[in-house]
């Protein structure tokens, strides 16, 4: 079941993983190591151009919210099901472009430092800030619709 | 860096993931927090990231479903080839 070709860019010896490593830790493993070899193939690239984090088309012409963004109570009081948080995350995750995958799995779901996850993928730390400012960008917009969901107002 | 004083809510929300990461310069900070400080609609924006934040966290690969795990390993045998 497990991708572990040797010679594959994610490969994790076997007898590594089976043996000490945890499943948190070969995870974490293929995500840099994937993060990598896209790198390398994008040559690291990253585009920095400005990317509203939010649809230009919630605000207005001035740059103003047309209507206010709905605080998360749901979600910060522990009222929306755990199994709904967890699929919603995972979702916006696994939709996002690989290098922004790698950067919020690694600085905001295992906790790395910014300039550690910077190390491991070889790049500059403003540049993990840029990814990870998308990254956010578009979980908090999935939480969003998932909330939103649950109100037959919407 | 632009002269003008306040910032639109566009460009504070640009702003609120470097905030949160304590990346902002002292003037950048300090005109982020000015808007903050009479904007609740951005402040709720802050709360909602802060909250997402902390939900990313809180999921572990405990949580992971049979569905993510396909996912990554997709993910995986998409880069294994050189084909397709």
């Amino acid at each position: 079941m497990w991708p572990r070709t040797p010679g594959s860019p994610c490969y994790v010896a076997p007898s590594e993983f089976e043996g000490r490593s945890t499943f948190k830790t070969w995870l974490l493993r293929i995500t840099v190591n994937l993060a990598k070899k896209t790198g390398t193939r994008e040559h690291r690239v990253v585009n920095v151009d400005p990317v509203n984090p939010v649809s230009r088309t919630r605000f207005d012409s001035v740059g103003m919210w047309n209507e206010a963004p709905q605080p998360f109570t749901e979600l910060v009081e522990g009222r929306l099901a755990r199994a709904d948080v967890v699929n919603a995350v995972h979702r916006a995750i696994r939709e996002l472009p690989e290098l922004q995958q790698a950067v919020v799995t690694l600085r905001d779901v295992e906790g790395l430092s910014t300039s550690d996850v910077a190390e491991l993928l070889e790049l500059s730390d403003a540049n993990v800030r840029v990814l990870l400012h998308r990254g956010r960008a578009r979980i908090r917009e999935v939480l969003e619709m998932t909330m939103n969901r649950g109100q037959p107002w919407h | 860096m632009a002269l003008t004083k306040d910032i639109t809510c566009l460009d504070a929300v640009a702003l609120v993931s470097d905030y949160l990461e304590g990346a902002l310069g002292q003037r950048e900070r300090r005109r982020l927090e000015r808007h903050l400080a009479h904007c609740e609609a951005c402040s709720a924006y802050l709360e909602q990231m802060r909250a997402t934040i902390a939900a990313t966290g809180s999921v572990g690969p405990d949580d992971l479903s049979p569905e993510t795990l396909e996912g990554i390993v997709e993910l995986f045998e998409r880069y294994r080839g050189d084909g397709d």
